[in-house]
């Protein structure tokens, strides 16, 4: 009853107190949101083409004759439907010179004999030289050179087969000659119809025809998390030893105080999302049933409780303010990657994948997609409850424990 | 500025190990986070599922050959459970080998196998290169057959004419390969290769903690000026104006060192012009934490605003989400961004200019 009453005192203290500081609250309302939208803006103008803003390739030509200027020639033709590079034919000189003036993204050579070593069928390495501050864009290049070396490598070997043949047969010198000309041109023209062997098929899910539903529901998990460790900290205060003497005499433990802080955090955190769920409805027109809102509702409820739990772990071990904030916010990054909301699993590494299965960021997660987006008709809570189990009853035990060593 | 020193020396007494630790946090931090980094780009796979309508050994040889790149996870399964899975986002892409595969290779049709993609799939056009360098292979090798067969017939010498000879002889060639290689370097820099490297390197990592790690070694600025020391200010010989900026100086001193350690450690590149430009970076940050820290009035919104500007920092520097070169974007940010100046070797000039006002009326104001 005790306890009960002095969690109830301290939880409309904490109302009270963050009545006071409205600003901040408006504050953290809006940090993740802005958070968000910057990194949304900033890769938008990164993907955006622009004519200026392309990144450009210089193909610098050593060996000057007909084969290499076919080879440009495909370079160009490859990339033609490619937004974001640009080739252009340049002397060595003119492209050291636009790399000092960062004209340029990178550079390839055709070192000389490069027609006849193609032709006898010797390795031929053609230089790549990149400006180190655009590492993105010449990993970009980079991958794309190399995928049509290959095409070209493939070809290489048939070319060869063919001149091997041909030299075979009783055709003239002259002739002979020709033939490497017009075999070379044709299989490189064949390569460059690569994109007709495949037929591209997109398969869309009913529900998640717009990948943007998808987004937003990530948006949305990271923002709540974010809102719940910035109640925490707004909430964060330096008590002085005396003070916190004098609580523990009147009987106030650790945990009734961090429990009636979470309380105000999980309740102002779901306000928010609130808030901002019916503003970004307005445009979604996600139409839900009372019951998988309900539904939703506990999932995200549970998230939070499992969230708070750690993030009163940390607070039981740091002593200092700067650790404790560092520790807090790495554990808020930590729980996002799981959650699988800023990269889908998927694409993590086998072992990992399995471990993280099992962890509350990525059973919240995929559960709140399975029910908002995928239509999915049950719902089971179990392992989160036990992750809120496990949760509480370590904080109760590590609280105790520190409560005695004070003592 | 002995009696600043000396000061802090005091102080010091209480804090070295906090002291210690924030100056060190950025090493450890990088460190930890790149080798993390590095083992997550070497472990990841990409999984998708390869379907065979056809078992000629054609299709199984596109099998094989995919099973060999080393970070794909290819799954063999029927179609219907392929789309299935790809439809719940379990896997990247489907590659379905028709039926007859092989006979319609050799009569060199187009459009023998099918790719399909969800709205979801981020690996889904590097993959469909590899398929289809794979299957352009076997076009290329029957195109090879096809082709000489005609100009052996040509010339009348059909009885050289072997198709099992003249696919070896391709593939041999195929395998012994590497005939055509790319070596990357970066522009007037010598050894580094582009391998394995994840998209964020250790020297932007290495950046952004020590925003952090700023921010909370200049916290005394804030600490000395909250009202139980305010008074013991009113008594001392040195104002808190003076010991301020003495220490701002010594402070950029000790920074500049240890920056100095970590650019030998984490950057690709030393030359006396990114000494320079690293000499700019710590002067604008530490002018910015100054700014900061003089403004706020207690420690915790002290703290909480330096983790605020360095996630600011950190986002906008272009390490971790790229920014093109050009564009109003870069141009404001080279010039105000000290983090952005240093990975991009520009000259934060406005943000130098700001902070040179500030402390003009630093100076004049806080005459306390």
């Amino acid at each position: 009853m005790k306890t009960l009453r002095n969690i109830f005192f301290f939880t409309t203290q904490n109302f009270r107190y963050l009545k006071k500081k409205w600003q901040s609250l408006l504050l953290l309302f809006i940090v993740p949101i802005c958070m968000i939208a910057l990194i949304v803006l900033l890769v938008l103008q990164f993907m955006m083409p622009n004519e200026q803003q392309k990144s450009k390739l210089a193909v610098v030509d050593n060996d000057i004759t007909e084969e290499t200027k076919v080879l440009t020639q495909l370079l160009v033709m490859a990339l033609k439907g490619n937004d974001y590079i640009e080739v252009e034919r340049m002397s060595e000189k003119e492209a050291r010179q636009a790399m000092k003036d960062k004209q340029l993204t990178s550079y390839v050579q055709f070192p000389q004999g490069l027609t006849n070593n193609l032709y006898a069928g010797e390795p031929i390495a053609l230089p790549l030289v990149g400006d180190p501050n655009k590492p993105v864009e010449n990993a970009i290049i980079k991958n794309l050179l190399n995928s049509m070396s290959s095409y070209i490598e493939s070809a290489q070997a048939n070319i060869l087969t063919v001149y091997e043949y041909a030299k075979e047969t009783s055709m003239s010198e002259e002739k002979y000659k020709q033939l490497q000309e017009e075999v070379f041109i044709d299989y490189a023209i064949y390569t460059l119809g690569k994109n007709n062997l495949l037929v591209q098929n997109t398969v869309n899910n009913i529900a998640t025809t717009m990948p943007i539903y998808y987004y937003t529901m990530a948006a949305l998990f990271i923002c709540l998390t974010i809102w719940l460790i910035g109640f925490h900290i707004l909430l964060m205060k330096e008590e002085s030893i005396s003070i916190q003497n004098r609580l523990r005499m009147l009987g106030v433990s650790i945990a009734q105080g961090f429990i009636a802080k979470g309380i105000v955090a999980i309740v102002g955190t779901l306000l928010f999302l609130i808030m901002l769920y019916s503003v970004v409805n307005y445009w979604l027109e996600l139409s839900l049933y009372t019951l998988d809102y309900a539904r939703l509702f506990l999932f995200v409820l549970f998230y939070s409780i499992c969230f708070t739990c750690l993030l009163g772990l940390v607070e039981l071990i740091c002593k200092s303010a700067k650790t404790k904030l560092v520790l807090q916010v790495a554990l808020a990054v930590l729980v996002i990657v799981m959650s699988g909301s800023l990269l889908p699993t998927i694409y993590f590494p086998y072992e990992l994948q399995q471990l993280i299965t099992y962890t509350f960021p990525y059973q919240a997660f995929s559960w709140v997609i399975d029910i908002a987006l995928e239509n999915r008709n049950y719902a089971s809570y179990s392992n989160l409850l036990i992750f809120i189990a496990v949760g509480s009853m370590l904080y109760g035990l590590l609280a105790l424990l520190l409560e005695r060593r004070l003592r | 500025m002995k009696k600043a020193i000396y000061l802090r020396i005091l102080q010091l007494k209480y804090e070295w190990k906090s002291t210690v630790l924030w100056l060190l946090f950025p090493f450890i931090a990088t460190v930890v986070i790149y080798q993390s980094l590095l083992s997550f780009v070497d472990d990841s796979k990409i999984p998708i599922g390869v379907v065979l309508e056809d078992d000629s050994s054609y299709a199984l040889e596109v099998m094989e050959r995919l099973e060999q790149v080393e970070y794909l996870d290819v799954r063999p399964m029927k179609k219907s459970e392929a789309l299935r899975l790809l439809e719940q986002h379990e896997l990247d892409s489907v590659f379905v080998i028709r039926r007859k595969y092989e006979e319609n290779i050799k009569l060199g049709r187009k459009k023998i196998v099918e790719a399909y993609a969800s709205n979801r799939s981020y690996a889904y056009e590097a993959v469909r290169e590899i398929v289809s360098s794979v299957v352009m292979e076997q076009a290329l090798r029957s195109k090879t057959v096809h082709d000489i067969e005609q100009l052996l017939q040509d010339y009348g010498s059909k009885a050289l004419f072997d198709e099992q000879a003249i696919e070896t002889k391709v593939q041999e060639r195929q395998l012994e390969a590497d005939l055509i290689q790319i070596p990357f370097s970066f522009f007037e820099m010598e050894h580094e290769s582009m391998e394995k490297q994840p998209f964020i390197s250790a020297w932007v990592i290495w950046a952004s903690f020590t925003v952090l790690s700023t921010f909370f070694l200049f916290d005394w600025l804030v600490k000395d000026r909250q009202a139980f020391a305010r008074l013991r200010w009113s008594l001392s010989i040195i104002s808190y104006k003076y010991y301020a900026l003495w220490l701002f100086a010594i402070y950029f001193v000790l920074f500049f060192v240890i920056d100095l350690l970590a650019l030998m450690l984490f950057a690709y590149e030393l030359s006396i012009w990114t000494i320079a430009m690293l000499c700019l970076f710590r002067l604008t940050l530490n002018a910015y934490v100054f700014i900061v820290a003089s403004l706020s009035k207690n420690t915790l919104t002290y703290y909480i605003l330096s983790i605020l500007f360095t996630l600011l920092f950190a986002l906008t520097s272009g390490g971790i989400v790229p920014i093109r070169d050009s564009g109003v974007v870069h141009q404001i940010l080279s010039t105000v961004h000290p983090l952005y100046a240093l990975l991009k070797l520009e000259i934060p000039i406005i943000g130098m200019l700001l902070c040179s006002i500030f402390f003009l009326l630093y100076g004049r104001l806080r005459n306390a």
